[in-house]
């Protein structure tokens, strides 16, 4: 009950890490309307500008965690601007494609720069002392991580529904070129969205980063489970993310644990087949949308 | 006059069009055979030929069809499973048994994912194809007792007809190449006709074509089977040229290959696809100097393709003719003509 209890716990924290990546998907998809592959890299690469920063610079883990944040944030305002600005009219299979594209140079980048595949370490508070109730033991590491996640969906529903530039982004999101009409800037819009849509996947990279190390391949994981994530959620539903990734963490954490690795891979996917055959539209999404 | 209007017309032709297009490219892979002697040229030759198998039948359901499918690799993975189970790891079929097989196995295996998948459109199918093909890779690799697990399964045999065994690669291209000629054939017919159409109707606008009564789902069932069946033969072919095959084959990034071929060579042809795989291989060739950077430039490849050349190689290659015959000033009309048939395919 104890091992059971503590399962439920750690697949949480695995969870949120991965709604958090998956929120910034489905936040520039909801608006934007573009997969945006290359996601997998930006958590990759905001891992890396934790370590660098947090670890080899020697600073504090949160001076790291912001600064994968800022620095993913500006690099996906930067991929918006250079590649996706000209795909959003484009079928979806130059939009994927596309962003395929930008995933693989991204990855070759940093593995060309790191990719000696030494264990690299990020210091995070929390991880020397542990939460114990009776049998239970509790890594103060994953209860910091789920206690950031919070804030952060916190954070972004503050922005999101609470302020005139989450009123800009949902206009855009129900009808883009009506809120054009209406006076909002089609282009700042995108590139806040972006930002955001980048900073989380930087967020959940530096904390994924803290939790198991930091790897040159450390993208690719979290990128399927955030696509199942979406496609659970209900594509571009930020509450959809959240529920999701938590259902499918915790689920992955129990199969690992019960069952084996190897099935605890297959989990995602067998989830997302039987999604997609029973609920189409996912968890918070609207019926026939034909996304 | 007389002279250049026997030729617009024989051109604007699609269907002769195209068999003259097959003719050259079977005599350039003809000569090929006959002249390279080198066995590592050969050797990716080989190569190039078995992915063509899979890569021009799918190019009907990615281009002509708009189906972006992300688990290609997987079905050719259980062709090639099919051929090293039943030829070493569980039984002992001859080669030739052990190819129908493959392709029965496989297209049968997208008929039945096809009822549940073509559910979904767009980036959910793309999404759903992703997750089977990913269930493929790890299902060949944690499956221990039966594909050999992540070592693999080793000692596959090349076929023989007779005392003519095609074991080396020279021998083994014959092979190859035949089958490509009936993928190619096939996908070429399938695509000139009625079933062409269809296709084309459920790219431009699925929901209107199944509105105006075409049956929309039969149509892309069809075309997923014979993908998957193509995929399939092309997987039994890459067991055997390979002797030894492992899960590493079928990862998600094989799947993510064929798509690239496609969208690199031009998307919505027939000779595209076939142009990407052997372009990629050549490239692939001179970008090894660079280490690891060489997927850099693919990616950045895809990139700039996907941004700026929609028509991929095939279509920059027209649109490089059509220029040429107009600077040449052999007239507006014959170069129109031609400029036509190579924008209908």
């Amino acid at each position: 009950m104890t091992a059971f209890a503590q399962q439920l716990i750690y697949g949480a924290s695995y969870g949120m890490n991965l709604a958090v990546a998956a929120a910034g998907l489905a936040l520039i998809f909801g608006v934007y309307r573009v997969i945006n592959l290359a996601h997998g890299q930006l958590i990759m690469l905001g891992g890396f500008v934790a370590y660098v920063v947090a670890t080899q610079l020697g600073t504090h883990f949160f001076v790291g965690f912001f600064a994968a944040m800022i620095v993913m944030g500006l690099l996906s305002i930067v991929l918006e601007n250079a590649v996706f600005r000209f795909l959003q009219r484009r079928p979806l299979t130059d939009q994927l494609l596309a962003s395929l594209g930008l995933y693989m140079v991204l990855g070759t980048t940093a593995l060309r720069i790191w990719g000696d595949f030494e264990a690299r370490p990020i210091a995070m508070p929390g991880e020397d002392w542990a939460l114990t109730a009776g049998e239970l033991r509790i890594d103060g590491a994953r209860l910091v991580t789920i206690a950031i996640t919070l804030i952060l969906f916190a954070l972004l529903y503050v922005v999101v529904y609470r302020t005139h530039l989450g009123r800009t982004m949902r206009a855009t999101a129900q009808g883009e070129e009506t809120a054009a009409l209406m006076g909002i800037k089609k282009r700042r819009v995108a590139a806040i969205v972006f930002f955001l849509g980048g900073a989380l996947g930087g967020a959940a990279g530096a904390m994924l980063g803290a939790l198991f190390n930091v790897r040159p391949d450390m993208g690719f994981q979290p990128l399927l489970m955030a696509l199942v994530i979406i496609i659970f959620g209900g594509m571009g539903s930020i509450a959809g993310s959240i529920v999701a990734g938590l259902i499918l963490g915790i689920l992955y954490n129990l199969t690992v644990f019960y069952v084996g690795s190897k099935l605890g891979d297959l989990v995602p996917f067998l989830v997302l087949l039987a999604i997609l055959m029973i609920r189409p539209q996912g968890l918070f999404g609207l019926p026939d949308r034909n996304a | 006059m007389t002279l250049l209007q026997a030729p617009r017309i024989a051109l604007r032709d699609r269907g002769t069009r195209a068999v003259i297009g097959w003719l050259v490219v079977l005599a350039f892979l003809g000569i090929l055979w006959a002249t390279v002697d080198n066995n590592y040229h050969l050797r990716l030759l080989v190569g190039a030929g078995t992915a063509m198998i899979a890569v021009i039948p799918f190019g009907l359901l990615m281009g002509h069809m708009g189906y972006l499918a992300m688990g290609q690799g997987g079905f050719v993975g259980v062709g090639a499973y099919v051929v090293g189970v039943l030829t070493v790891q569980q039984f002992e079929f001859d080669f030739w048994a052990a190819l129908p097989c493959a392709i029965i196995i496989t297209s049968a295996l997208a008929y039945l994912l096809s009822y549940p998948l073509f559910r979904l459109r767009g980036y959910h199918f793309a999404i759903g194809t992703l997750a089977v093909g990913q269930l493929l890779y790890i299902m060949f690799d944690s499956w221990e007792w039966f594909t050999g697990g992540p070592h693999g399964t080793a000692g596959i045999p090349r076929p023989a007809l007779g005392d003519y065994a095609f074991v080396t690669n020279a021998r083994f291209l014959i092979v190859v190449l035949f089958f490509l000629v009936i993928a190619a054939f096939s996908s070429w017919w399938l695509a000139r006709g009625h079933v062409g159409r269809a296709i084309s109707a459920i790219r431009q606008d699925e929901d209107l074509a199944a509105a105006r009564g075409l049956d929309v789902f039969r149509y892309k069932q069809l075309i997923f089977v014979f993908a998957a069946g193509f995929a399939g033969l092309s997987g039994a072919l890459y067991a055997s040229m390979q002797i030894a095959i492992d899960p590493s084959s079928f990862t998600i990034w094989s799947s993510f290959q064929y798509v690239i071929y496609v969208i690199i060579g031009g998307s919505g042809t027939l000779l595209g696809p076939a142009i990407g795989v052997v372009f990629l291989v050549v490239l692939d060739q001179f970008i090894q100097d660079f280490g690891k950077w060489n997927q850099i430039v693919l990616g950045g490849l895809i990139v700039v393709t996907v941004l700026f050349f929609r028509g991929g190689l095939w279509g920059g290659m027209n649109l490089l003719w059509r220029y040429a015959l107009e600077y040449a000033g052999i007239g507006d009309r014959l170069a129109q003509a031609l400029g036509a048939a190579s924008r209908g395919r």
